[in-house]
């Protein structure tokens, strides 16, 4: 009698043949190999689940305890199985930052920074600033940009020189050199690692306006609302003052937040974080609001012009079809405060993620990112208006798309 | 061996066949046999002798297995399979191989175990290999010396191992490399008590060859989370079939092994929702099948761990055996992770079992069946503590054993009662239809308890489940 279990049988007979693992094997290696059309979005989010490592995700378990390593303290072992380099290090352990924890900013850039980190150079200017040196006041014909973001924008992984700002500084120059403007376009760039726009907010209050810049770029990735509950749980640890910001004071006072959410175990594990997070998680999106309006109030009470951008990382979730949601929502919450938004996220969407990375643990945008990032902003640039303040007249050639850097250099 | 052949004299060829002297033989004599020291050849035979049929040279079978293993190499190199370590594995094995295939039988063994060495040096440095080398020959030493009665050297082992235990846990031990703990746990910490075990009931004695080949095995250093290996199995298994049907059956274990890891990350990525997002009956689905299936990179690996000993000759059991497919509890655990459930039933239930024999059946059986549930989970904290540092016991812990234990007891004392059942081709239609909602059962028990297992608190999987159930 034929029955469902003969047909396993002969299923399993099929699978242990050697010319199915074989073509099977092919298969998998064709899949791995080949780059799929942009159109087939699902056929990529599959393609880079499957060259994705295991991490960045919470899954819980016995198991994944114990092959995952994602302890505390496991980060030897981690080098030696996964492949992390031995100079690899969390920003905060890399020597140029400094702690004040007493203050809503938490850490600032290290002055006059100058060494190698992964292989690349790694410098600061006597401005705190990760660029070239610059100077406090304003020189003569120079148009000012200053770019507020986190670690994307500061150009984790890259040169100095190789970040899209500074490609952007650039070729604004080029351009202006080419129709004979005598002016100099400086772009400081203010991005630190792990700066939630709370302390972004910040940072244009305290040290941004210092510099008289014509023109300021706020940049935001997908991760903005992570950061933010990092910067919120890290300030409420070391007892901030808050008082600026009145937005958090208010979320803190609601019902439902609780200081023992916060505790942390002998090893430093932060025991309740899901409780944390689960409870700002509904509030996160509204904070990351408000800070834009209040910046858009801040730039206007000074007459500064601010733009923002999405930055893309070379991740799963900025992927196309998973980062749909949380690009709206930041195109929603800066048009409520009437902030113009150039969506930078689909400058990868024409390349492979796993080979715009820094490393396969760490999705931070490699040099050839931050090269078609610049090259995604420049076409903004040109065709928007407020292209205008940059000297570009829109007629501009959009800067080309040819790969200047090889895939994970 | 000593070689006799014919050789001409040395002087011969220099002074021609023109004059016939005393130095100048007449062309009879110019040949005559010659004693040979002992050749190359000669040793190669020497340590060739005990070659088994199932060991036969096959250099076609050979490439063929090395020309799919440097495919499933670079698949794995290109979806970025396991990281570092793996790679240098699999790099190590693709350059071993063919040596492995060239040396005589009784190195065989030894090659396996330098390589082993090699990889490890690789992947961990030359401090933590050195200094995993000396603690590990210490600690198999003092197993096997003969001075010692057994009591004496399983006492002063375990005692070393708890003293070593304690140590480490106030960070009395500090000037050790970090590597060292789990890659010496990932050795020693089962394999020593197995090791104890087969020295204490083994009629002759142990080769020192067959402790190292055990100790030293390659595909440990990149699972640090390593298949409970018998002994015994181990050293039976050395070529117990023909190399050509071992190293096909590899392969095939390690393709598997391949598309599980694969599986996994699809379902890490992809399919894994937060228990927090848990809001109704179809999430409360997706998290529990989706939480259970995490599983599927402990099979996978465990199926490349062995596939990678079968190519060396090592003809070993399964690890997992369908284990989706259970229809009872005693059959998960038949199912699930084999060789742990013979790690217990060899060294935990017959032991307790054969001392309760005298008791009814049933009690025999039910004091078995609970030592080896209280064991599993001492065992599997004492396996947390040496790879991850810590013991990791949590009442979600206690009461994942506890309540698996009690069923799989349950479960022994109701398959002791019964008759055999027929194969399943051989059963009617209602009672596959039986048999297949003893499955979903099954699925759905399991991936209830697992989920308890990988919540951080009672409350916290209470909570999960009610929003699941009350659909919000």
């Amino acid at each position: 009698m034929k029955t469902p279990f003969t047909k396993v049988s002969r299923l399993s007979q099929l699978l242990v043949s050697s010319g199915f693992r074989l073509t099977v094997t092919i298969g998998l290696l064709g899949f791995g190999l080949y780059d799929l059309p942009i159109s087939w979005a699902k056929g990529r989010v599959v393609k880079h689940a499957l060259k994705s490592p295991e991490q960045g995700r919470e899954a819980a378990g016995y198991y994944e305890g114990l092959i995952g390593n994602a302890d505390p303290g496991a980060g030897a072992l981690e080098q030696c199985l996964v492949g992390q380099p031995t100079d690899w290090v969390h920003f905060a352990d890399s020597g140029v930052s400094q702690l004040v924890t007493h203050d809503v900013v938490q850490f600032i850039l290290s002055p006059n920074v100058s060494r190698s980190l992964f292989g690349k150079d790694f410098t600061t200017n006597e401005y705190r600033l990760r660029d070239r040196p610059t100077s406090l006041t304003k020189p003569a014909n120079t148009v000012r940009v200053a770019l507020l973001g986190a670690s994307m924008d500061m150009g984790w992984g890259v040169t100095t020189d190789d970040t899209y700002e500074n490609r952007l500084e650039d070729w604004l120059n080029q351009q202006a050199r080419a129709r004979g403007d005598n002016r100099h376009f400086e772009i400081l760039n203010f991005a630190v690692a792990a700066y939630s726009p709370t302390q972004r907010l910040a940072t244009y209050r305290r040290r941004v306006r210092k510099f008289k810049p014509d023109f300021v770029i706020y940049a935001t990735t997908l991760l903005d609302s992570r950061l933010t509950e990092i910067h919120l749980a890290d300030s409420l640890s070391n007892g901030v003052d808050l008082s600026e910001f009145d937005y958090l004071t208010s979320v803190v006072e609601e019902a439902g937040y609780d200081p023992a959410h916060l505790k942390r175990d002998a090893r430093g594990k932060w025991v309740d974080k899901p409780k944390f997070k689960a409870w700002l998680e509904p509030k996160r999106a509204e904070i990351n609001r408000i800070v834009l309006a209040e910046l858009a109030k801040s730039c206007q009470e000074d007459g500064v012009p601010l733009a923002s951008v999405i930055i893309p990382r070379a991740g799963r979730n900025d992927l196309q079809h998973l980062r749909q949601e949380g690009v709206e929502l930041q195109i929603a919450a800066a048009r409520a405060s009437g902030v113009t938004t150039w969506d930078l996220t689909d400058s990868f969407d024409a390349e492979d993620p796993s080979k715009l990375s820094v490393a396969v643990w760490d999705d931070h945008p490699n040099t050839r990112g931050h090269e078609l990032i610049f090259q995604d902003l420049a076409r903004h640039l040109i065709a928007d208006p407020l292209g205008r303040s940059f000297g570009l007249s829109g007629q501009e050639s959009a800067p080309s798309s040819q790969p200047t850097s090889g895939p994970n250099e | 061996m000593i070689e006799t052949s014919i050789h001409p004299r040395q002087s011969d060829s220099a002074t021609g066949s023109q004059g016939r002297s005393r130095h100048n033989p007449a062309p009879h004599q110019q040949y005559q046999p010659v004693v040979e020291r002992e050749s190359a050849i000669g040793w190669y035979k020497g340590m060739d002798q005990g070659r088994p049929e199932t060991a036969l040279k096959n250099p076609v079978a050979l490439l063929s297995a090395w020309a799919y293993l440097a495919f499933l190499t670079v698949v794995a190199h290109v979806y970025r399979l396991e990281g570092r370590a793996f790679e240098i594995v699999l790099w190590t094995i693709l350059g071993a191989l063919p040596i492995y295939e060239l040396v005589p039988f009784k190195l065989k063994k030894p090659t396996l175990s330098l390589a082993a060495i090699v990889a490890m040096t690789w992947i961990y440095g030359r401090e933590t290999a050195i200094s995993v080398l000396l603690f590990g020959a210490g600690a198999v030493g003092l197993a096997r010396t003969g001075r010692l009665v057994w009591q004496i050297r399983a006492g002063v082992l375990a005692a070393g191992a708890i003293g070593l235990a304690v140590a480490k846990s106030f960070d009395g031990l500090w000037m050790v490399p970090p590597t060292f703990w789990p890659v010496a746990g990932t050795m020693l910490m089962f394999r020593l008590m197995l090791y104890m075990y087969e020295l204490k009931h083994a009629k002759g004695k142990e080769s020192l060859t067959d402790a190292v080949s055990y100790f030293l095995i390659l595909p440990n250093w990149c699972f640090l989370h390593f298949p409970v290996m018998d002994y015994r199995t181990f050293q039976r298994g050395f070529y117990a079939k023909d190399i050509v049907v071992t190293r096909r059956r590899g392969l095939q274990m390690m393709f598997v092994g391949m598309t599980h890891l694969l599986c996994y990350r699809l379902v890490y990525h992809e399919l894994l929702i937060r228990p927090q997002d848990v809001k109704g009956l179809a999430t409360l689905g997706v998290y529990l099948a989706c939480n259970y299936l995490l599983y599927l990179r402990v099979s996978g690996q465990f199926h490349i761990a062995c596939g990678i000993l079968h190519l060396f000759g090592h003809h070993l059991p399964d690890t997992h055996n369908k284990y989706l497919l259970a229809h009872s509890f005693t059959d998960y655990w038949r199912r699930i992770n084999i060789y742990w459930k013979d790690f217990m039933v060899k060294t935990v239930f017959n032991p307790v079992f054969f001392r309760l024999r005298k008791r009814p059946q049933p009690v025999a059986l039910a004091g078995a069946t609970v030592a080896v549930f209280v064991a599993t989970w001492a065992l599997h904290a004492w396996q947390s503590f040496w790879l991850r540092g810590h013991w990791g016991l949590s009442l979600t812990d206690a009461l994942f054993w506890g309540i698996l234990g009690s069923m799989v007891l349950v479960n022994v004392q109701v398959d002791a009662r019964r008759k055999p059942s027929a194969k399943m081709a051989n059963r009617g239609l209602i009672s596959q239809i039986r048999y297949l909602a003893s499955i979903c059962g099954m699925v759905l028990a399991i991936t209830l308890l697992w989920s308890l297992w990988s919540s951080p608190s009672v409350a916290d999987w209470a909570g999960m489940i009610h929003r699941g159930l009350s659909g919000w």
